[in-house]
């Protein structure tokens, strides 16, 4: 059952970035961007990530591309709408994508899920990388800040 | 569930950002294909902290996340002032602004 699942989150989040690849309009490129991430989530989920597939979906499914669809909004009322994919780099993107495969074929095992807790994540962090947790807060303070004087209008 | 299938669907995720950053033209499609590839860059990170047993990765990809997220509230600020004052987003728009 958690194959067939697995399997179907493959598929969904192959066909998000493809429709955002090859959409024309820009609004709808970025939304579809959201099947992608929620389902990278549920894979992090499947393979014994649970904490880090929430995350991505309420970070990156949630409020990245809600921001991403507002500033495209806003944006795209003025600017020409984005090109879509010529046929070369269709091309170049799966010469590319078959070059991996044929790298990467020599992993053919099953992978044994082992699940990690919260608990771990945290004592892992608080105990070994207290300064780096705390720096992480820092930089979110800082980009809030930093975000806010840019869109400043100066008068 | 293989460990194969999940480093090709990384790749993959990585190769479709690549070719949606240099192909597209305009900053939100550029700086959304940079989040694809990080995206494909953590999978394959949390696929080897699963064979290695190790959470190092795990802690390694919370920090990404956390970086990725504050990098695109300020360049979304950016993107925003530039299309204000030059009318569009574009790669061209940036590479004319000065001081």
């Amino acid at each position: 059952m958690w194959n067939l699942l697995y399997w179907i989150l493959f598929v969904l989040s192959l066909a998000g970035l493809g429709f955002f690849l090859f959409s024309k309009r820009e609004d709808r490129a970025v939304a579809s961007l959201s099947l992608t991430f929620a389902s990278i989530g549920g894979i992090f989920a499947l393979i014994g990530h649970p904490f880090l597939g929430t995350m991505m979906i309420l970070i990156y499914a949630g409020a990245v591309i809600v921001g991403f669809i507002f500033v495209v909004w806003l944006v795209t009322g003025r600017s020409e709408n984005g090109r879509s994919l010529t046929a070369t780099a269709s091309l170049v993107f799966l010469a590319i994508g078959f070059e991996l495969l044929v790298l990467f074929s020599w992993f053919t095992k099953p992978l044994e899920v082992t699940k990690f807790s919260v608990v771990s994540l945290g004592e892992f962090f608080l105990k070994n990388y207290l300064y780096l947790f705390e720096l992480t807060s820092l930089i979110i303070l800082t980009a809030v800040i930093s975000s806010l004087v840019i869109v400043r209008r100066k008068k | 569930m293989s460990t194969f299938s999940l480093l090709l669907l990384s790749a993959l995720l990585f190769a479709g950002g690549i070719a949606g950053f240099f192909v597209r033209r305009d900053l939100i499609t550029m700086l959304l294909s940079a989040e694809i590839m990080l995206a494909g860059a953590n999978l394959a990170l949390l696929v080897f902290s699963t064979i290695k047993k190790s959470i190092e990765a795990e802690a390694a990809v919370l920090v990404i996340l956390t970086v990725a997220a504050a990098e695109v509230a300020v360049a979304l600020a950016a993107i925003a002032v530039v299309a204000r004052k030059k009318g569009e987003a574009t790669e061209k728009t940036v590479s004319e602004l000065k001081g």
